[in-house]
Parts: C-alpha cells; structure tokens; sequence
C-alpha cells in the first residue's frame, strides 16, 4: 500500500508539471486556433533560462527563477512577434508550419550554445525525503504538485476576475464580436502568447532538478504535456490540469507495475484513445461547427 | 488568360518542348563525369521527391496535414527489407509489399482518425508516428531493434543489377516520373477534384455531393503508397537501415519539404526535395548553425514566400510560354489581391 502511495505522490508531482505544459497549449490553441508545436521547446528553454541564471551568471535562487521567468517572457515575445503575428490571417496548415519551423530553430540554437550534453540543475526545494508515516516524500514533489495546481487556480482566477483576463476570454471566444466591443485585440493575442510561454518556461524550471537539462528535453516533455492537454480537453483549462495529473500517475504505475517501454507508450496511447472515443476530451464540450 | 495568337515562335517551341528537355538533362546528367558521391545524392533527392509529392497528395491536394509522414517511409522500407532478407522473397514483391503494407497501416490509422477535424487528424498522424518509431526500435526480432538491417540485397531486375549508383539513378528517375505522371493524373480527375473540394471547404464538398470521408481515405491510402514505395527504394540504394532515419523529428524536415516547394505543387515538391536534401549537404561547412538557419528558413518561407519554389516555377514557366506578360503580371495581381481584401 505504502508503495503504492509512493507512486501516487511521485506521479501527482510529475502530473502537474504536465498540466502546467498542457495549459500553455491549451491557451494558444483557443486563442490562437493553432497547435502550438515550439510549445515543448519553450519549455526546454525555461530550463536554459534558470540555468544560465543560476549557474552561469550566479544569481540566488529566489532571483534566478524570476529571471528565468522574465527570459521566457522576452524569448516568448519575441517569437510571437516574428512568427505568429505576421500569420495571424493565414490559413491554419501555414501556422501549423511556422511552429514546427519555431521549434527546430529553438531546438538547434541552444544546441549550439550549449552543446550536446546533459546539465545537472541542483534542487530548489531539497533533495533530501522526509519520512510521513512510512512515506518518503521529496519536497521537491510536494512543491511542484502545489505550485502547479495552484498556478492553473490562479490562471482560471485570472481569466474569470480580472479585467484584462475577461478581454482575453472574449478575444478566444470570438475575435471579431470582441473588436467590437472595445477589446483591443491583438494586445491580447499578445499577452495571451507570452503568457503561455511564461508558463511552458516555469515548468521547465520546475522540472529541471529532477530531470536533466538537455535540448531535446522538449521533445518528449512538448509530446507529453500534449497529451495531456487533449485528454483534458484542448479546450478546457482546468481540463489540462486533470489531464495531466492522470497521465502522470497513470505513466509511474505503469513503470512500476509495467516496464519503462510501456511508461513511454502510454501517452500516445492516451492519445489515440482520446482520439477515437471522445475527441473533445473528458472534460471538453462537443463543439459544434456552424456552416 | 492565355493569348495563343500573341506566342512567337519561340515560346511555341519552349511550350511543346519544356517536359522533355528537363527529362532529357535528367537523362544526361550521369555521363557529365559527375562522381559517385553527387550520383548518390541525386538519388537521394529524387527519393524524397517522391516523398514529398506523396505527402502532397494528403497535405496539400486534400488539407490533411500529416505531422507523421517519416513513419509509412520507415514502414515501406522494414517491409522491403524484412521480405528480401528474413524471407528472401523477390525484390519486385518486396516493393509491392512495401507500397501495399504501408497503405494498409494508413487505412487502419484512417478508418478511425479521419472523421476527425482537421487538427485532430494530425495529432493522430504525430501519436501514430511516434509508435511506429517505438516499433521499430523495440521490436528487435522483426526489426533488428536499434542494430537495423543489413545486407539488403542490390537491386536485380532479369539479371541486369543495379547495384552502381548510375544505373540505379535510372532506376530512381523512372521511379520519380511513373510517381509524378500517376499523381498528376489523380489530381485532373474526378478523385482530384474532390480533394481539392475537400481541401477548399470540407462541409461545401459533403453538400455538393462528395463523399469526403472516402475521398479522404483514398488519399490518404495514396499517399502512404508512394511513401512505402519511396521507402523500399531507400532501402535498396542504402542497403542498410536503422531506426533513426525514422525517427519522428524527421517528418518535420518533410513538411519543410513540401513547404519550401510550394504546398500542392508536383513541380514544387520535386525542388523542395531536391533543395533540402543537396542545402545541408552544401552548407556543411557552417556546421551545427545550418540547422538554426533551417528552422528560420522554414517560418521566412511560409511568411513571405507562401508559394515556395513552386511559385517561382510558375512564374519563370508562365514569362517563357508568354502567358505571362513581365510588368504587366504584377499590376493584374495586385487589382487581384485588392479585389479579395
């Protein structure tokens, strides 16, 4: 039993970084209307980002984080400028495109910069496992499984209270009826983007103590967290947080109980099935196409 | 448009005349002198010239993108080898197998995938190309795992082989010109015609009376042929494959493929392929940064040049045949581009 718990915890923590990658997705994807597919290596570069912060220039962690943060931010920006904002009427095979060409530039330009190699991020909350009645925990999953699910809470909150999250909601819902109603539009395409990519870069740098940093990092993180997003329902927000903590505790059960191969195949097998049984995601409305 | 009376005689003769001198250069090019080396990147180009045309029979004839396509390659060339090596069937069989096989997978990923919108439909292709890519690298006893497979015999055709690079580039361009006359066919027939209705507008298509969901089907299957066959060749050329040319990231060098050569454009799709395969090749000397470049290219392409190649083949195509008259092109297009704004 206790092993069981052990898994649970350690999928939970896993899972809510997924859901943060998947939300990210999820937010380009309605306001956007495309796929984002640099989304995964916008994650890999939040993982740069802390570490050249930390370890490179040698900022304290509570400074490097923010930092880092603020990094994505700029990268973010900077990408919707160049890539996204002069397709912003293109048909949607062209931005499909775009963003795959995003993420080979991302990909590639940190593998210049640093190489081929795997880095080492130390911890941020403690590496050592506390002992909760026969459970050893690492705070480090405590930590991530908090902030994750407490950053969608105050997303959904954001999106739902504040003003400009209101206006960033009505330029998802419809673009046009949103113009019309005084919304300025593009500064919230905008904000929208950079949002998602300040997100997709605070996973990185969650993850980056437990896995090691490494420029293809976005490639299976982008995938997973993708998944997840489609499980939860692409158009949902806090769907891709339940997505991705089922797939989470789904993947380390089925690594302890199963083999590694299976860990891997399991979120594309998620996929499929979402896919063929309900597209929309668990908890996705079935949308309707007017003609 | 086209003003036949004004041709001189010159344009008369390049109109008749263009197919096949570009054939008849193709023809030549082994007896320049050229070395082994550009022979088998010549065959290497016309292999993914072939690819990249099939993806545009799905992606850009009928608007399915497919973020997979890398895998009914690497089907089409394990089949090719696993029938010529483990069961030493014929090589002629081995490339039917491959182009059959291939098309098999692609119906039983379409059966349930293409009644799907659009972006659901690549989701599906990415998820299946990532499988096929595990398969392949964990199946060892079909596949030889990560080892590969050796020793794929050269190819023999009634006793004549084809083992040097010249003879195989032959072989490679009747491959190319058998795909290109096949796909240019599909496309100026009823079957291309849905396509491209269901590429324009799916739902005006099921009301005009196409049956999206099997014209759908049909180029997806199509599509996954040419892939399979184009695989088989690679196979036999290389002699040896492992799972990395497989590997899922390399469906996105095929989607830039077809990208730069202009989306839904057989021309295009022959220089994309070309293009990318001899571009890395050449810019060798700037190293790691070709790939950077590569990726910026891609998103400048779709940006400024949404034509690719293609495009620029029309327009050289459209100024010698004198349908396109230079200085006046340009004011024609821009009242166009008003009219639609």
């Amino acid at each position: 039993m206790t092993f069981f718990l052990q898994q649970l915890v350690q999928g939970l923590a896993l899972g809510s970084i997924y859901g943060l990658i998947a939300i990210g997705y999820v937010l380009i994807y309605n306001t956007w209307g495309v796929l984002n597919f640099a989304q995964g290596d916008m994650v890999m570069v939040g993982a740069f980002t802390a570490l050249i912060a930390y370890t490179y220039i040698g900022l304290p962690m509570w400074l490097a984080i923010p930092t880092a943060v603020l990094m994505c931010i700029v990268i973010g920006y900077l990408i919707e400028l160049c890539a996204f904002r002069p397709l912003i009427n293109a048909e949607n095979q062209r931005r499909l495109i775009a963003t795959i060409g995003v993420g080979i530039f991302l990909r590639n330009l940190i593998q210049i910069i640093f190489g081929a190699d795997a880095f080492a991020f130390p911890s941020i909350f403690g590496n050592k496992a506390i002992d909760i009645g026969g459970l050893m925990i690492v705070p480090q999953d405590i930590w991530n499984t908090v902030i994750g699910i407490l950053l969608v809470v105050l997303l959904m909150l954001f999106l739902k209270k504040t003003r400009i999250g209101k206006a960033m909601r009505a330029t998802a819902q419809d673009r046009e009826a949103a113009r019309l109603m005084g919304v300025n539009v593009r500064q919230c395409m905008s904000l929208t983007f950079v949002l998602s990519s300040a997100i997709g870069g605070f996973a990185g740098i969650l993850l980056s103590p437990k896995y090691f940093v490494i420029a293809s990092l976005g490639l299976t993180f982008g995938n997973k967290g993708f998944a997840a997003a489609l499980f939860g329902g692409i158009a949902s927000n806090a769907g891709s947080m339940v997505g991705g903590i089922t797939l989470g505790v789904l993947e380390s059960l089925a690594a302890t109980y199963g083999s590694s191969t299976w860990q891997t195949a399991i979120a594309f097998l998620i996929l499929f099935l979402t896919l063929i049984v309900k597209p929309s995601g668990i908890m996705g409305k079935k949308d309707i196409r007017k003609v | 448009m086209e003003m036949k009376n004004n041709l001189n005689p010159a344009q008369k003769i390049y109109k008749r005349t263009r197919i096949w001198i570009i054939l008849a250069l193709a023809v030549l090019l082994p007896f320049t002198g050229v070395n082994n080396y550009i022979l088998h990147m010549a065959n290497i180009s016309m292999m993914f010239a072939i690819l990249t045309i099939s993806l545009n029979v799905l992606s850009g004839f009928t608007g399915l993108m497919s973020v997979g396509h890398i895998a009914f390659f690497g089907i089409g060339a394990y089949t090719a080898a696993i029938l010529t090596t483990k069961l030493g069937m014929p090589i002629l069989l081995g490339f039917i197998g491959a182009g059959v096989i291939s098309a098999l997978f692609s119906l039983l990923l379409g059966l349930p995938t293409l009644r799907l919108k659009g972006m659901y439909f690549s989701v599906a292709t990415m998820a299946f190309g990532e499988i096929i890519y595990q398969c392949i690298k964990n199946m060892e006893w079909l596949t030889g795992g990560t080892k590969g497979i050796t020793k794929i015999p050269a190819i023999e055709i009634f006793g004549v082989s084809f083992k040097s690079y010249n003879r195989f580039y032959y072989l490679m361009l009747i491959g190319l010109v058998l795909t290109v006359v096949l796909t240019y066919n599909l496309l100026h027939s009823r079957s291309g015609r849905a396509m491209l209705a269901i590429r324009a507008n799916d739902i005006a298509a099921e009301a005009m009376g196409v049956n999206v969901v099997t014209y759908k089907l049909v180029a997806f299957m199509v599509s996954a042929f040419f892939a399979g066959i184009a695989g088989a060749f690679y196979a036999h050329e290389m002699r040896y494959i492992s799972p990395e040319t497989f590997a899922s990231v390399e469906s996105a060098s095929l989607l830039a493929m077809m990208v730069v050569g202009g989306i839904g454009s057989i021309p295009g799709a022959i220089l994309g392929g070309i293009a990318l395969t001899i571009l890395p090749e050449a810019m060798r000397f700037i190293g790691e940064f070709r790939l950077v470049l590569y990726g910026a290219a891609v998103v400048a392409i779709i940006i400024f040049a949404p034509k690719g190649l293609g495009g620029l083949v029309d327009w050289v195509d459209g100024v010698l045949s004198g349908t396109i008259k230079l200085g006046k092109k340009r004011k024609a297009e821009t009242a166009n581009e008003e009219a639609q704004v």
